[in-house]
Order: C-alpha cells, then structure tokens, then sequence
C-alpha cells in the first residue's frame, strides 16, 4: 500500500500531462491550468521542510558540539534574523531585509561567482596536458578559442584566427553538442517511460 | 627537484595570484586595442536598428518598439550591464521605442540605474514618449504577462514603474503587441530566453534575442543557429562589440555596413578621452580579459613544457 | 582558533544591530510643498492628474504613496511610484494620473478600515478602501463603479436579494466582497482630494503639507488629425482616411461635413459612424455617390450631396463625444483619382486555426511574398544576401526563385531557393561600388506549380553611405508594396459598426485573431446590503442575438425572475410611448420613435426566441443557468471579418463582404482534439515505446542484453571503498535543479544505490540538498538503503540536510563541508549551472575521488577536467539501470540505443535527401 498508491497517482497523472502536451482542447489547457494554480499554492509549504532541515542539522551539532559548532550558531542567527526583518519591517526596498540582502547576500553571491575565473585558470593548467593525440588536439582548440575570443589574439594572429574559433564553436563543438543533447533528450524519455510505466522506483525512497 | 618540477606541482594559489594580477592592472591602465564584431552580435544591432523611424517619420508614429528584460542581479551586473546601457544608447541616438521589464525584484535598481545612466548623455530622451520602464512585475505573472502581451501589451502590463496608465502614453501609439514590440532582448546569467522562446515567439511570432554571460553563452548557440535566437550578445565581448557597433553607426545616424567597421579610426576609444567612462567599460574590461586569457596560455604552455621535460627525464632514467 | 571564531560571531552581530540603529539625518527636505491636481484635457472627464515636485536625490525617497478621498478626513492609499534611491527621481515633476476605469476593490483590499500608522495618529491617510461594507457602502455614489466577475460566481453563487425602492420591488443578484473585483471611474463633476506622502529609506512616511482638490471635467476630444480625401472619379466614389485618436474611449460618432463656397459654417453632413466601444475604430470613410445623393452598400439614399460640387468643396471631420461636445478639423480638398491608382485588393479568407485550444481564427490574404532585406560582404567577390518570405494556408511555398540581374538588366545569377534558410550566397564579378545596383526578380513555386505571371521586382542599390548594396522598397506590377497596409476589422451580431483589429504591413500575408473564451461577466455596482454585507447587481444576462428582432434576448439569472424580462420591457414600452407624445420638436420625436422601435422589436423578440423559450422551460435553477451559459458564451463568439487596404492617404480599396447565401458570414473557432504539428513526436514516442516493450519481454524471457560498460559507474564501487578505508564520509550532491527535473530523479536513483552500498560498509554518506522537496525524498531513499543493508541504526536523518536554494550560497556550503569533513568520495549527480566548478575544483583540492553526472553539456568539461570519472549526459539516466542489473531495466536502456540508432539514420537520410532538393521529409517536421 506505502508503494502502490504513490505509484498510481504518478502513473495516472504522468499519462494525464503526456496527453496534454498533445491535446490542445480547452478541457485540456483548462485542466492544466487548474492544476498550475495548485502547485503554485502548493509549492511554498515546501519552505517550512528546509526550515526544519536546517534546524534539526545545526541544533543537534550545537548540542553535540561537534567540531566547528560555533558556526552553527551562526547560520541559525542569521536565519532567523533575515527572516525576523522580513516579517517584522517588510521586504519593499528601504527595510533591513533589503540591506540585508543588498549588502550581504549579493556581494557574497558575487563573490562566489567571481571565485569562478580563479578556479577556471588553475583547472586548466592542471588539466591541459598534451599526453595523448586527443589531448593534444583539446589543447590546441582551447588555445585558439581563447585567443579568438579577445582583441589581442586576433591583433597577434589576424582575423583568421577569429574564423577558426567561430569554425570550433559552430562545427565541432556544437555538433557534439547536439550529439549529446540527443543521447539525454532520449535519456529522459527513457527514465520518464521507466517512471510512468513504474519500472524505476528508487526515487520512492529504498530498492526495488 | 628542478624548476619544471616544481612548475608541476606549484600551489593554486600562485596561479590564482597571477590571474588576481592580470585582470586589475589592465583595469588601471587602459590600452587601446581593436574590437572585432561578430555575427551575432551585428544581426541583433541590425534588426534593433531597423526599428529606427525614417528621416521623415515621427518617431511617434513609428510602429515598432524593443522591450529589454533584465533577468539578473548584481552578481552578473560587470558583464550584462555594459550590454543593457550600449542598447539603450543605440536606442535613445536612433528614436528607436524601447521598454523595460523584469520579473525579479533585485533586477529592478539595475533597470533605472540603466535607464538614468543612458538618459543623462540625451537630454531629449523623455520617459513615456521615447522609452517606458514598465518596472517589476512579480514572478507568478510571468506567463500571463507574456502571453498577454501578444495581445495586449497596454491591458497586459497595465501601469509602468511610474504609476501610469500604459494606455496614456504617447509611445504606446501604433504599438499594440508582438506584431510591433518585435524583439525581446533578455538579460540572464543563466538561461537566457527559455519562457519568451517558448511562448512569444512560437505562438505570437515575436524574435527573441539573449544577453548572457560568458560561461553560458555555449548553452545559447544552438538557439542561435536553429534561428530561435535572432541574435545574441556573449558575455563582455559582446557588450564590446555593440559598444563599438553603437559608436561607429547610431551615433553617426547611418545604416550598418561590415565595410565601415574596418576603418581604424574607431580603434582608439579606450583612450579617447570624449567617450565616457560608461560607454566603453566593456572594451576596457576586454583588455583585461586578453591579458588573463593569454596569462592562462602562457600557464598552460609552462605546464605542456614542464610535462614533458619531467616525462623525458623520467625515459632517460628509467 | 577560538578566539577568530568568537570575532566573527561578534562581526556578524555588530553587522545585523548596525541595520537597526538609524544613521543621523542630514538636514534635506522630505516634505512634498507643492501639491497641484488638474484636470487631464481631452478626455470623458473622468481623470484627474495629481503633480508635484519631486524631492531632491538628497532626500533619499524610495517610493511616493498617493492617496484619494470624496473628504478631506478621509484618504485611502490608491498607488505608489517608486524610486530609485541612488539616482533619484526620473523627472523633476512628479504625476499621478487617476484616470479610466482603475482598482476601487479587489483580492488586496483590507477586511476592514486601517490607519497609515506611519503617517502618524490623527492624519487622513488610510490604506487601501477595505472590504467593510459600512464604508465602501456609502462610497459607491461618488464613483462609476465596474464590478469584474468571475462567470461561474455570477451564474451560480449569486444571493437574491429583494429591495423596496419607492413602490416598486427589486431583485438583485447579491455578490460577497470576494467575489468581485471593482474598477471606478470617478464622475465628472464631483470633488476629489489628494495628498501625498513621501517615504524615504528608512522607510519613514513624510506627508506633504496639504490635500489638493480638484474636479474632472468632460472636454471636447483631440482636434483630428492627418485628416485625407480622395475622389475615385470612374466609380464615384469619395474615400476620407485619418490619423487614430491617441484616446477614442470618449469618441461617439465620427462626422464628416462637405462645406459648398454658398455655404457658412462647416457644410452639410454626408457621414456619420459611431465608434465600437470599448474597442477602436478603423479610421477611414468610404462613401459612394449616386447622382446627388450619398448612398449606403444596399443603394438606400443617406443623404444629398452634389456630386459636382466636390471640386469646390471643403471637407470637415467632427469627433463628438458622449456629452455632445465637439472638435473639428482643418478643412481639406478632396483629390481626384481614378480607380487606376489604386492597387488591387487580394481577397481575404478565414479559417479557424489549426492545432489550437479555439481561440483563433487565422486571416489570410493575398501570394506569398518575399524579398531581400540586406546585403553583406564576405569576401572581395561574394556576398551574403538576406531573405525573408511571408505566406499563408493557400500557398505551400515549394521553391523560390531569385534572377538576379545587373544594372543593365544582364543575368547574373538564377538562385533556387528549394529550402528556405533565409540567405544565399552570391558571387559577384566587380566590387559592389562598381555593380552600382542589383535588380532582382522574384517568382516561386508554390502548391507544387511554378507561377510566372507572378513576379515580384526589387531592387539593391548600392549606398556608398553604408558602403553595401542597401535594398530598396518591394513592388509588383509597379506598385509598391510598403505604402499600403491592411486593416483588418471584425464585428459581432449585435453590433453594425466593425472594430479595428490589426494594421498589417503591405507584406504580410496572415494574422492571427484571438476570439478568447468568456471567462468574466461585467456589471455596474452602485447599490449594495449593508445587513446582508453584499454588493448588488443586475440579475440580467445577455443569451443570444435574435437574428430577426434585430436585438439581443435578455434573461434573469433567477429561474423566478424569468417573466419579469417580458413585464419589464412592456413598462418600458410604456413610458417611451409616453414621451414619445410629450416630445414636441423633430428630433426628439425621431429620436423617441427609435427607441420604441428597438423596444418592440426587442418584446417581439422576448416573446418568440425559441431559444429563451427553452431555457425557461426549465425549471431546475442550476440547469438553467447551464443552459444559458452553454447558448451565450457561444453566441458571443461569432464574428464577421473585413479587410481595407489604403497608404494613410485615403487611397483606399475595399475587400468583398464575407457573404455566405447573400448574408454576412459569422465564423467561431473550433477547439482541437489533437495537434498535428506534434504528430511526428508523438509517432516518435510510441516507436520508442514499442521498442522498450520489445526488450523488456527479450529480457523477461532470458536473452541477454549487453550493455557497454561505462567507466564512472564501475569505479562508483572503488570510490565508496576508498572512503571506508580511510574512514571518511562521501558527500553525494543531487544537483541544483527541483524534483521536476528528470536529471534529479536519475540522480536521486543513483542516491539509491550509493547510499545502500554505503550503509553495508557503514561509511557515513552527507547529502546537502539545494531543493526542499528534494530533502525528505532524499533521506528516504537513504534511510530505505540502511534498512535493506541491514544497518537501521547508523542511519541519521540530520546527513541529509538543506543548506539555502541561493545558488553559491549552496556552493559556499558544500564547500564547507567537504573542506570540514574531509569527504574522501564526492558524487556530483543531477543538473548543475556556473557553480560546477567551484565545487570539483574545491572537491580536487582536498584530494576526494570525484565522480560527476550531469547532462547540463555546459558544465561537462568542467566536471571533465577537475572530476575522475565524469558520466556524460544520458550515461547519467543509464546509471540507474546499470547499476540495477535488472531485465526491466537493462531492456529500456537497450531501447535507447536502438532509438538512437534510428534517429541517426533519420538524421542522414534528411541530409541526403535535402541535398538532393528532395525537402518532402523535412517538411512534415514543424518550423518551430
């Protein structure tokens, strides 16, 4: 019973929104909207699941005192402040929450993102090693792309370099590109059907 | 242990020092260097210029507007922001509608910081008659909106950020949905495109192009090419690129042409000291992406060399 | 250590009070001085506009909050300007316009009255108009009140409600406050007041030092402009085109007067339209002559005009409002032409369109079209040239041909265009500067037939502006195409009058009309119960058009109310009749006599209309009301469509009526059971399905299925093996995406079978998820896995955990973890973004085996040079099965394989066939 009804219900509704997709009458558009509407009502209950997540994960290792427990305490108070200030003086531009989240949370979203051109060198110089043909053939393309796409490389080299990375981007690259994009395309179809038909059930929790 | 030993195994933070380096001091110092436009960077500024009004229309009456969506924050502001402010000045040196839209609330500071940015240089630039920022409308109206608006832009979006009526605005003649406001340019640092892709150009026809950053500009390519993008700007070269794009022809009112863009006069403007600051970040930002980029050759050239010297050895000995 | 933590901790506390603690003030002006209301002209009046001054950058305001009241105790918030703080305010005055119909009530309405606390105790301002019957009660008089319901509320969750006004008993349909939605309009002549307050970042409210009133008055429409005419002297025809009004909300009727030199003022009328409200008009007048008389489409005379006269005539248009007030425009002349000018209309056709939910119908007209819109150097000798084409249902464009010649008309090229990709290449003989120009001659192939009497002429010329061949306007038969556009107009039943659809571009050749499903009815509200705490409107609703009454049949909602319509139009009848004898001069009888006309028509109609007549024969109140719905909604939905063609200067042609038997024809899209552009994908998805049966059975049965062996999932084991033996936790991230995503659903699989061979080795297994929904799943599969492996008690709920869904905030925090833990095994497996590589590369810094899964492409080379073992795209999806090693699961992933294998061969037979000019297979896949 735990499995069964789970599994009906998205075997029903997973054969339901197939045939939306291929049934444009208003009953069908209808009962999809219908349903959007539910999932928008929905969806935000799911807060409270990682609310409590969190919780549980830092109280218990404040509790425990586990190693670096400390930080806990502080990933709970800013929790809680961030959403005290939310609630308290609203979110419209001028509250604490919106300097909180100007000053706090978009530099350090940036600053993470920026960590990114850092980490791309260092990757590279590890990776990049001529050790085979292929490898060789990878490095060369690198090259020749990251010169084509600043003013320098095409200053040093001339425009034909610009041609060749274009040539990179739009034949190779984008071919094995769409090679792979057709291998997952099927691949979901494939996990989906496996879903649908009840073959796949490990996302229900356990084995088969 | 030789100097391409050590080469081999030298600590990241050496090398993330070195890049720390190469991008600031280019930064501090600029340079001039060329800028080299590509396709589709020129495709889009054909077909945004192409809604410029005649020499003898009123830009009144001329039946074809932009609208630009901002879908990002600040995070990726340094390399979508030039993009926003160099099609706002085509827009505003050429009479050409534009709008402004998005659909985060974070975005909302970076569409007026664009507008006011790119105002300030057209004095004759007035809200309402040339250009409307429609402001931030809140997520959940995100397919309404757009699907509306391939009715009905006025009733679909119904007040802009200043609390008028759309319906009011002198602009908004001859402007009614996707048949005149033609082309979506959306700003993202992820997927650019997806839901105006999907719904506005596959049901109501309207040309979708994307601003994106440079590590996701791979993911748009096949857009590109199957014609679902009209164009694309990648990352600050191609916010470069339109820079320059803007400069040798909306500011000098001609149409485009690839002849003129080799003519080397438009090759000193970082240094130019008549161009703002605002209207050639993204060309400085380049040279600092050169000099990085050919940092990390150069790194990648000492690894291959110090690989090999330590594999010959390693033959030599074993 | 201690001490660094204790002092981020005191960092990040001192960070959070400096939020609190407000900054000093400096000393700026936050209050608004300089409040001015005034009435916006031109308009119905019903507008007022509300400016002021905006405050200095200085000031620090975020955000305008506006207020309005019918006295000045009493002001509710009714819209709010933002601003932004660092640049300030985008004009120096600031305007609120409170005009047309705009919220009065709705879902964000207050339950009851609220003070602006901010803007201190005894102040005016009140939030939004609250939903408190005993306040908005009284408030309904002093505004035009539209209330928007949704249709089945008004159908079936109405109270009745009986009144006693006077002597007479009213029934009203009584609707809560949740109900509806209301849009006000104010009324023209009442006194309104405004105030507004100024709030600055510290989100403190600075009211301005007054409340401004004014008053909206009713003004004369916008002076007309771009005012044409034109005299078609072989067909007698006079045509009159002009500008669209920027505002024809209060346009009546459209007038156009013929002043003769004998006489004064502005001449005699010879055209009268009325406007289609709520909708616009199309702009022109085509008026045919007889003799001396103006005439209509069925020869019936309109009115006298001496055709001789026009010569010497002036010609007038007169915009008149609801109130009667008028404007005029400049005289014009009427220019001669003859019908030789004009181009030839195409005829317009209508179809319901295709594959859709019933909410279109598809205009088309006119061969298709195609042209060259620019020209591109490539190389010293060749050129790029740009296309675009545009056609409809009637032509299925098979090729299109461009013969391109020079200047002198010698052949240059002939270009077959059998798949059209938008652009071709040519190449040239001189630079382009010497070609000086380019004539181009366009014809196709179309419905598997050439057509060659149908060429369309272009030519490139060459614009040592742009230094390219620049290309010019469009033309066939000499007439360019640009100067014209189509208007399209449709009406319904009840209506005489055509609305202006679309302006189409002499180019285009189809547009889409959209003929949306009802989905709200719309009522007046100005009554309402203050005991009941409802809202009362009119029971009626319309049902249907009576073809021959020539009226729209009315009914209550109310089963008991269904005579009342009947009695209801008799006492009409009555008092019509009545002022019909008091009236005493002519117009006031003719105007009178109208009306009892439409009324009898109208009884005659009530008492007749089988349709009514069957709707009242039940007798059940809910199937009733299904009853009408089913017939009204419909009825609504049929429209007659026409099309003119004209260059805004009143050349102007008309299109044919759409007739079918000698009447005009009413068309309504019809929804679609199925759509044929997805067909191919549905044929896709059952090969594929047949496919998958055909292996399972295979495997059922005992065949065995190789599967190729796939690096990564073979080292899966080794990875988990390493972790236990150096006795440290792996860390499995599921991705970034939500339980949606197929790519998590594969992942959380694979989470499945780590996790189990985990719990076997009891090596810890951490799992920081992105997404909420995706946690308690996560420690399901993981606590199933401890219990399979016979390991209940090593299960902890707590190393499934939430870190934030802020992107690098989630990057930031498994970061922490795998550099605090120590995880020896990292598996990356789901969708991932720009944060790929944060995490790989941190991953390889503290030395773990990494394993990644992902079909983002993006992100594969990074996960490809900083990962160990990397599963490409749909490995991903096989990982599952792979692992699993079961027949079910083996078939389907051999299904793959074979439905790859036929895609290919699609793939190169649509390439080889397309090469060949054989599109026929690349036809039948949709465009987009």
């Amino acid at each position: 019973m735990k499995r069964s009804i789970p599994l009906a219900i998205v075997i029903t509704l997973g054969f339901l929104f197939v045939g939306y997709v291929f049934i444009p009458h208003k009953i069908s558009t209808d009962f999809y909207e219908w349903y959007m509407e539910w999932i928008k009502a929905m969806s935000p209950f799911g807060v409270v699941l990682g609310i409590m997540s969190i919780v549980m994960t830092h109280s218990a290792r404040i509790q425990h005192k586990v190693p670096n427990w400390q930080y806990s305490i502080v990933t709970l108070i800013a929790m809680f402040f961030t959403a005290y200030a939310g609630f308290a003086w609203g979110t419209q531009e001028g509250t604490p929450f919106m300097w909180l989240f100007k000053n706090v949370q978009m530099p350090m979203g940036a600053t993470m993102f920026a960590l990114l051109a850092f980490y791309i060198a260092s990757a590279s110089y590890k990776a990049f090693r001529a050790r085979s043909a292929e490898a060789t053939v990878l490095l060369l393309a690198a090259i020749i792309v990251m010169l084509g796409q600043v003013p320098v490389g095409v200053s040093m080299f001339g425009e034909g370099i610009n041609d060749i990375t274009h040539w990179i981007l739009n034949v190779p690259n984008l071919a094995s590109k769409r090679g792979i994009a057709l291998g997952v395309g099927l691949g979901m179809v494939a996990t989906s059907l496996r879903i649908l038909l009840g073959i796949e059930r490990t996302y229900l929790g356990g084995g088969e | 242990m030789n100097i391409f030993e050590r080469l081999q195994m030298l600590d990241r933070r050496w090398i993330f020092l070195v890049v720390a380096v190469a991008i600031i001091v280019p930064l501090i110092i600029p340079f001039n260097s060329k800028t080299y436009t590509t396709e589709p960077t020129e495709k889009l500024y054909r077909i945004i210029d192409s809604f410029a009004p005649g020499p003898d229309e009123k830009p009144i009456e001329k039946d074809r507007a932009l609208l630009l969506v901002f879908t990002h924050d600040a995070s990726t502001m340094p390399e979508l922001f030039p993009m926003e402010i160099a099609i706002l000045r085509h827009c505003f040196a050429r009479n050409i509608k534009v709008f402004t839209l998005t659909f985060l609330p974070s975005a909302a500071p970076i569409m007026d910081y664009a507008i006011n940015t790119v105002k300030e240089e057209f004095p004759h630039v007035k809200s309402g008659e040339h250009y409307v920022n429609f402001g931030y409308k809140i997520g959940a109206l995100m397919l309404p909106i757009i699907l509306g608006m391939g009715e009905d832009i006025s009733e679909a979006v119904d007040i802009d950020a200043e609390g008028r009526k759309l319906s009011s605005l002198p602009i908004m003649k001859n402007i009614k949905n996707y048949n005149e406001m033609n082309l979506i340019m959306d700003f993202s640092g992820s997927s650019a495109g997806g839901a105006w892709i999907v719904y506005a150009r596959s049901k109501f026809g309207a040309n979708v192009g994307a601003g994106v950053t440079a590590v996701m500009a791979a993911d748009e390519y096949p857009y590109l090419q199957t014609g679902q993008l009209t164009g694309m700007l990648a990352g600050l070269k191609g916010a470069a690129e339109y820079e320059k794009l803007v400069e040798v022809f909306a500011l000098k009112k001609r149409e485009f042409s690839r002849e003129l863009l080799k003519d080397p006069e438009y090759d000193n403007a970082i240094t130019n000291p008549d161009i703002p600051y605002k209207f050639k970040q993204a060309r400085i930002g380049m040279n600092a992406q050169s000099v990085a980029h050919i940092m990390i050759i150069v790194f990648i050239l000492i690894g291959n060399i110090g690989y090999f010297i330590t594999k010959y050895k390693e033959k030599q000995q074993g | 250590m201690k001490y660094m933590k204790l002092s981020i901790i005191g960092f990040i506390v001192v960070l959070l009070l400096s939020v609190c603690i407000p900054k000093e003030m400096h000393a700026v002006p936050k209050t608004i001085t300089d409040i001015e209301v005034i009435d916006i002209p031109n308009d119905d009046g019903t507008g007022l506009q509300i400016m002021w001054k905006a405050l200095p950058k200085e000031s620090r305001i975020i955000s305008y909050r506006i207020y309005r009241g019918t006295n000045k105790d009493t002001l509710f918030f009714i819209g709010e300007i933002p601003i932004n703080v660092k640049t300030g305010a985008n004009s120096e005055t600031m305007s609120f316009y409170d005009k047309d119909f705009n919220e009065f009530l709705d879902i964000r309405s207050p339950g009851k009255l609220k003070k602006e606390k901010k803007a201190g105790q005894d102040s005016p301002f009140y939030q939004k108009i609250p939903k408190d019957m005993s306040i908005v009660g009284p408030m309904l008089q002093h505004y035009s009140i539209l209330g928007v319901l949704p249709k089945d509320e008004f159908y079936y969750k109405t109270t009745q409600v009986e009144q006693t006004e006077g002597e007479e008993t009213i029934v009203y349909a009584g609707v809560k406050s949740n109900q509806i939605t209301m849009l006000k309009k104010l009324i023209p002549g009442n006194e309104y007041h405004y105030s507004v307050i100024a709030v600055d970042e510290k989100r403190k409210f600075w009211p301005a030092d007054k409340i401004a009133s004014g008053i909206p008055i009713d003004n004369e429409p916008a002076n007309p402009t771009d005012f044409y005419a034109t005299y078609v002297t072989d067909k007698q025809v006079l045509n009159f085109e002009w500008g669209h009004p920027l505002s024809y909300d209060d346009i009546y009727t459209y007038k156009i007067y013929a002043k003769s030199p004998a006489e004064d003022n502005i001449g005699k009328q010879i055209f009268e339209t009325k406007t289609p409200q709520p909708f616009p008009s199309a702009d022109y007048a085509s008026i045919k002559l007889d003799d001396n008389k103006v005439i209509d489409k069925n020869g019936d005379i309109l009115y006298d005009f001496a055709k001789n006269s026009i010569d010497k005539c002036e010609f007038y248009l007169v915009f008149t409002d609801y109130a009667g007030l008028k404007s005029t425009s400049e005289p014009i002349s009427a220019k001669h032409i003859t019908s030789n000018d004009l181009p030839t209309i195409p005829k317009l056709y209508i179809i319901d369109k295709k594959n859709d939910k019933g909410d279109y119908n598809t205009l088309f007209w006119g061969k298709p079209i195609a042209y060259i819109n620019s020209v591109q150097p490539i190389s010293k000798d060749k050129i790029v040239i740009g296309y675009d084409y545009n056609t409809n249902c009637n032509y299925k464009i098979n090729e299109i041909y461009f013969d391109i010649y020079d200047k002198d008309y010698n052949l240059i090229k002939n270009v077959n265009e059998f798949f059209q990709d938008n652009i071709f290449n040519l190449k040239i003989d001189k630079c382009m500067e010497e070609l000086e120009e380019l004539n181009v001659k366009i014809s196709f192939k179309y419905n598997g037939k050439v057509d060659q009497d149908y060429v369309i002429e272009q030519k490139l010329k060459y614009s040592p502006e742009i230094l390219t061949l620049k290309a010019g306007p469009v033309s066939i038969d000499g007439n360019i195409l640009e100067k014209y556009t189509y208007t399209l107009m449709k009406k319904t039943q009840n209506n005489e009058i055509y609305r202006s659809i679309k302006k189409a571009a002499g180019i285009e050749r189809e547009s889409d009309d959209k003929v949306a499903y009802e989905s709200n009815v719309v009522k007046g509200v100005s009554n309402y119960d203050l005991e009941k705490n409802l809202f009362l409107v009119d029971t009626n609703i319309d049902l249907v058009w009576d073809k021959e009454a020539k009226s729209t049949i009315s009914t209550s909602i109310y089963v008991s109310e269904k005579d009342k319509t009947i009695d209801n139009m008799k006492k009409q009848i009555e008092s019509v009749e009545e002022m019909l004898k008091k009236a005493t001069t002519d117009e006031e009888k003719a105007y009178y006599g109208d009306y009892l006309v439409q009324f009898q028509n109208s009884l005659k109609a009530l008492e007749s209309n089988s349709l009514l007549q069957e709707v009242n024969s039940i007798t059940n109140q809910k199937k009733r009301m299904k009853k009408i719905a089913s017939i009204r909604e419909v009825d609504k939905r049929y429209f007659n469509y026409f099309m003119m063609m004209s260059n805004g200067k009143a050349y102007v042609v008309e299109d044919d009526m759409q007739l079918v038997d000698g009447e005009l024809e009413y068309v309504i899209p019809a929804p679609n059971w199925f759509d044929f552009e997805k067909l191919p994908a549905l044929i896709a998805s059952l090969l594929f399905g047949l496919l998958v049966f055909l292996f399972v059975t295979f495997a059922r049965q005992g065949k065995n299925l190789y599967v190729r062996p796939i690096a990564g999932i073979d080292e899966i084991d080794n990875a988990i093996g390493r972790a236990t033996e150096m006795g440290r936790p792996i860390l499995f991230c599921p991705g970034l995406s939500g339980i949606s995503d197929v790519a998590t659903l594969a992942g959380l699989s694979i989470l499945g079978r780590i996790a189990k061979r985990a719990a076997e080795y009891d090596t810890r297994i951490l799992v920081p998820c992105r997404d909420y929904i995706v946690i308690p799943i996560a420690q399901e599969i993981v606590r199933e896995a401890h219990y399979e492996a016979g390991r209940p008690d090593s299960f902890d709920k707590n190393n499934v955990f939430f870190v934030s869904d802020q992107q690098f905030a989630y990057v930031a925090g498994v970061n922490g973890v795998m550099i605090r833990e120590k995880t020896a095994a990292n598996f990356y497996m789901g969708m991932f973004y720009a944060e790929s590589l944060i995490m790989t590369e941190t991953g390889n810094a503290t030395g773990a085996i990494q394993i990644a899964g992902t079909d983002a492409i993006t992100q594969v080379p990074f996960f490809i040079t900083t990962c160990d073992y990397t599963l490409i795209g749909e490995e991903l999806y096989a990982a599952s099965a792979y692992l699993a090693r079961q027949p079910l699961m083996l078939g389907t992933l051999k299904a793959q394989d074979y439905a790859k294998f036929f895609v290919l061969l699609f793939l190169i037979l649509g390439t080889l066939l397309s090469t060949f000019h054989v599109t026929a297979i690349i036809d039948k896949f949709p465009n987009k």
